[in-house]
């Protein structure tokens, strides 16, 4: 019953979070210098005749009040209609569904991939406290913190696909290939490799520095002592009750993560010419597409939420202390 | 070295074991040299202050020391050497053959572990078993150490249980395997004395019906008394004497144990007894001693102490009683077995090598009076208010609470509050001019708060709190900061209650500098006096607060609640972090000041003996509102709250001949966030008159003359329980 309002609360939080996001979206073409109409039709208004100009302003209900335009845009959002694309004509929604599943394919791959190699060697490098592969291991986390993320990507080109010629270096899919199957699935496989890589090995510092500085803690904990004066073995010890424990912070520095892994991809998929969400923002952006970056902005803000409410329920699941 | 006498073939024996602690090149010499041992069936106690080496003892023979422990010497469990046993063996030691329970049960538990899998693990560990069977074993043993409704808690977390609860799941878990040693480190120490009751009960039926031998390691001698055949005292890395329990609390020879036992404020003794306060402090463990480790602070020192360390030997050849001191023989005296005599508390240290005790800690009279001229004052007192003046002769009234209430929202959702947390639930209180008023009660009774609303520090829900003819919550901003210069707060944790990164002077005179008072030079002498008066050397505010002790610290922050003159200081727990020897000379201190300043004083406090030998006048609060108020003689004496009469028998004797005592209180108190109707106690209480206690609240009433009660029962209960002889001393 408690438990079941507090829930309620904080769904309630991230909607006030969501309606936040999308009104700045709505305000934001609105805000800016110059017609709204260049922004939200994307016509060369100086062109075109007072008519003509009317009829665009009809037509993307311009003329209509603020709040009208406001809820309208509420309903397109809610019915996944946001509109057409000026460069491509296309609808935006079936663009946005066609990238999805790349994105997310790179962004978890990449989140899994760096959750359990942050884990274990931030674990591990706290086991060893002040050893050699802890101080070794450090300096390098703190290294990969700082790199620029279109560096390394451009790196593992120069070294991986150009000097060694093991992996493409663009693309999701080899174009024209026409493969099915398990050809089709190692063919994918094969390109997502290098920016899952990439996008892993920056989130792992972080994963890794958080992971290391509470299993830290934890380790001098007294329920620790508890556990040795049991007589269970070290790697009990370790697991069942120091990363354990231990993984608590880190749940939330994963959710984070997610929100930025997202925001990586736009750097990432356009190194690889991948043809996920962020390589379509980045489109959107230079081509000053603004229908479509709204679009991607909401989705990726959408989904960052979604990532942070996923790490909300489940540190119930985790930490009994916080279920009410 | 020791011969036990004893026919009982040891159990556990320790032999001249020595842990050094081996960091960036300085050495700490944590344990130097111990022999103890422990027999089927036997409580063994360890007593000795923080840094003595009990704990560090124990953790070396269960192999769980950090690694930069250097261990030499002999542990045998039976016949099997521990220290040269590997990883793998003494892993099959812990927890089968030795089990421990560690001192804070809140900590000591994996908060993300239900208790019944932390207990199957234990199990699991040692025996091939199912998981089901485990955890049926984790039930059982839950309903061994007195959990109710074992089936349904076994799947409850640690803190879903209350302390004491908790702790009893420690004790389940340490059991779980069988072992034949139960190693409990210091594990009431965190409790509430009627809790801690509890437990000591429960160890020792459980070492009974199981013949554990069990090695209790204790700072608290009533404690010690109450549940040891025998006792360790440790000092300084070092069993400085060891003997039948009987024997060292009726003969202590050793003058650090004689010391230690007339440090101890206790409930027994007659009102006016002199605690003995021990000064100076423990050794540096890192300094290396040739002798005595005890000779810097020992009255009767001489030179052979400083230059050869005393063997621990028995008094009587073959017998049990063994001290480690070179003039044992000369303090052993056949007619009188604690040569008292011999021990004046006054006496400035002989041949004293410890050049941080001021020389007028020795000497001054004033130092040494505990109750000394509390009594004098608490007398006519009680004199005049027996002669019928009443109030209208008592002292001044400096602080008035009128019907005080601090509730706390209640956590529920942001949107709709819970119940309110009634942390202070309608109190009516008055500190007096130049007296002491004592606030007892067990955690969550709202002590705390309690003196924080009487600073302006909480923001009261209801009722007033009055400085005079000023009201605290009708003042502006500069009014309470003006007024908060004439009541102080001294914390429980001295060393949580700095900023580490002041030195000490500016510790001390940090009131004045926010208050602006006086030239910085001004304000730098003031310290210096402060630091005089609470009798520190004025180099010592040169350091930083992490270069003092414990008790140190303590006279720093009472220092810095004196800069401002106040006229009324809270103290808050103020000895409860340190030492025994140490808290004598804290509660001797603050009753000199008290005396001397004519301050008023509140102290809070869960320990019932502290609040005896500081007090005037005692309030014993339960669940937020008093139930009990009037002289310390009245209250301790002739208590008439069936809680009061509780929490009194629940405070161990340090007598090892009078171990029997009443039940101690059953259950834990109930939550502040939903108070048991009508009488708060009336679930705890054994005479609670259903009709009556269950349904209508008794108003706190002068029912003897200065002594108010909140029971509707009291007379009928004073008439029909005969006087306990464990008080009538103190009438």
């Amino acid at each position: 019953m408690n438990a079941r309002r507090l829930g309620l609360a904080r769904l309630g939080q991230y909607a006030i979070v969501l309606v936040v996001a999308v009104s700045l979206n709505f305000a934001l073409p609105r805000l800016m210098p110059g017609s709204p109409l260049a922004l939200i039709a994307g016509v060369e208004v100086g062109e075109m005749s007072p008519e003509e100009r009317a009829a665009v302003t009809a037509d993307a209900g311009l003329d209509q009040p603020l709040v009208v335009q406001y809820l309208t845009y509420w309903k397109s959002i809610l019915t996944l209609d946001f509109g057409y694309s000026f460069r491509q004509g296309t609808p935006i929604e079936e663009l946005v569904l066609e990238r999805v599943p790349w994105t997310l394919l790179l962004t978890l791959t990449a989140l899994v991939v760096s959750a359990v190699v942050g884990i274990a060697l931030g674990a591990f490098a706290a086991w060893r406290r002040g050893g050699a592969w802890d101080v070794s291991s450090l300096t390098v986390m703190i290294a990969l913190e700082s790199t620029p993320q279109f560096w390394l990507g451009m790196l593992f080109i120069a070294l991986f696909s150009v000097s060694l010629g093991w992996l493409p270096s663009f693309g999701a899919t080899t174009a024209g290939a026409d493969l099915t199957g398990l050809a089709w699935l190692a063919d994918v496989a094969e390109h997502a490799v290098l920016p899952v890589l990439t996008l892993s090995i920056l989130s792992i510092p972080a994963v890794y520095l958080s992971m290391r500085y509470s299993t830290l803690s934890v380790l001098g904990e007294d329920y620790i002592r508890t556990a040795q004066a049991k007589g269970l073995r070290p790697r009990a010890v370790m697991l069942h009750h120091v990363v354990r424990t231990a993984l608590l912070p880190v749940t939330t520095v994963l959710a984070l993560r997610l929100g930025w892994a997202f925001g990586g991809t736009v750097v990432i998929e356009t190194v690889f010419s991948y043809p996920g969400l962020g390589r379509l923002m980045y489109d959107a952006v230079s081509a000053r597409d603004y229908p479509v970056m709204q679009a991607t902005f909401l989705v990726f803000t959408v989904a960052v939420l979604l990532a942070n409410l996923l790490a909300d329920s489940l540190y119930p699941r985790l930490d009994p202390r916080t279920r009410v | 070295m020791v011969t036990s006498a004893s026919a009982v073939a040891e159990l556990l024996a320790i032999r001249d074991l020595r842990v050094t602690f081996r960091a960036s090149g300085r050495d700490v010499h944590a344990v130097r040299g111990v022999d103890l041992s422990v027999a089927q069936g036997e409580t063994l106690a360890v007593v000795g202050e923080s840094g003595s080496g009990k704990s560090v003892t124990m953790m070396a023979a269960l192999g769980l020391l950090p690694e930069n422990a250097e261990v030499a010497g002999s542990i045998r469990l039976r016949d099997r050497e521990l220290l040269a046993m590997d990883e793998r063996a003494l892993r099959s030691v812990r927890g089968a053959e030795i089990g421990v329970v560690f001192q804070d049960p809140m900590s000591s538990l994996n908060p993300v572990h239900t208790v019944s899998r932390q207990i199957a693990e234990a199990i699991r560990a040692h025996a091939d078993v199912s998981r089901a069977a485990a955890h049926g074993r984790a039930v059982e043993l839950l309903g061994e150490v007195g959990i109710p409704d074992p089936r349904t808690r076994a799947d409850d977390y640690p803190h879903q249980f209350s302390g004491g609860m908790r702790q009893r799941v420690m004790i389940a878990m340490a059991l779980a395997c069988g072992p034949r040693v139960l190693v409990a480190d210091e594990p009431t120490t965190a409790l509430d004395v009627t809790v801690q009751a509890q437990i000591v009960d429960l160890v020792d039926r459980i070492r009974r019906e199981r013949g554990m031998a069990v090695i209790w390691i204790s700072h608290d001698l009533g404690v010690v008394a109450q549940i040891a055949d025998r006792v360790a005292v440790m000092y300084a890395g070092r069993v400085v004497e060891q003997g039948p329990c009987a024997d060292l609390f009726d003969a202590a020879v050793h003058p650090y144990t004689a010391g230690l036992l007339r440090a101890m404020p206790r409930l027994d003794a007659p009102a006016g007894t002199q605690l003995e306060v021990i000064p100076g402090g423990l050794p540096d463990p890192e300094a290396h001693h040739g002798g005595c480790v005890f000779a810097p602070r020992c009255d009767h020192a001489h030179d052979t102490c400083a230059a050869a360390r005393p063997a621990l030997l028995p008094l009587v050849a073959g017998g049990g009683h063994a001290v480690a001191c070179h003039r044992s023989g000369e303090r052993l005296d056949p007619g009188r077995a604690v040569p008292a005599g011999a021990v004046s508390p006054g006496a400035v240290p002989a041949g004293d090598a410890a050049g941080a005790v001021p020389a007028r800690l020795g000497g001054s009279p004033t130092l040494r009076a505990g109750t000394d001229n509390v009594r004098s004052r608490t007398g006519a007192d009680e004199g005049r208010s027996r002669t019928g003046d009443g109030e209208s002769a008592g002292p001044p009234v400096v602080v008035a609470l009128d019907d005080l209430r601090v509730h706390y929202r209640g956590r529920g959702s942001w949107r709709r509050a819970a119940a309110p947390v009634r942390a202070v639930d309608g109190v009516t209180l008055e500190l007096e001019h130049g007296r002491t008023l004592g606030l007892v009660g067990e955690s969550g009774s709202g002590k705390s708060t309690l003196g924080r609303a009487l600073l302006g520090l909480e923001k009261p829900s209801g009722g007033s709190v009055a400085f005079g003819d000023r009201v605290l919550h009708t003042l502006s901003a500069a009014g309470l900061r003006e007024l908060r210069c004439t009541a102080q707060l001294v914390f429980q944790d001295p060393a949580a209650s700095m900023n580490p990164a002041l030195r000490v002077e500016d510790v001390v005179s940090e009131p004045l500098r926010i208050n602006r008072r006086g030239s910085v030079a001004e304000q730098r002498a003031r310290a210096g006096e402060l630091l005089e008066i609470v009798e520190l050397p004025r180099e010592l505010g040169r350091r930083y607060p992490h270069q003092l002790s414990g008790g140190q610290r303590q006279r720093v922050a009472i220092a810095r609640g004196l800069a401002l003159d106040p006229r009324v200081l809270v103290c808050d727990e103020p000895v409860s972090a340190l030492d025994v020897s140490v808290q004598a000379q804290i509660i001797t201190l603050l009753s000199r000041l008290q005396a001397e300043l004519g301050l008023s004083l509140l102290v809070i406090s869960h320990d019932l003996a502290v609040i005896r030998t500081i007090a005037h006048r005692v309030a014993v609060m339960y669940l937020g509102q008093i139930v009990e108020l009037g002289g310390r003689d009245d209250v301790f004496g002739r208590p008439r709250h069936p809680y009061t009469r509780g929490l009194l028998d629940a405070v161990p004797v340090p007598d090892p001949h009078r171990r029997s005592r009443p039940a101690p209180l059953a259950g834990d108190p109930p939550s502040p966030a939903a108070p048991p109707s009508g009488c708060r106690f009336h679930e705890r209480c054994a005479f609670a008159r259903p009709g009556l206690c269950d349904t209508t609240p008794p108003p706190l009433e002068e029912q003897r003359p200065g002594h108010w009660t909140a029971c509707h029962l009291a007379d009928e209960i004073a008439a029909s329980s005969a006087p306990d002889p464990a008080r009538s001393a103190t009438g």
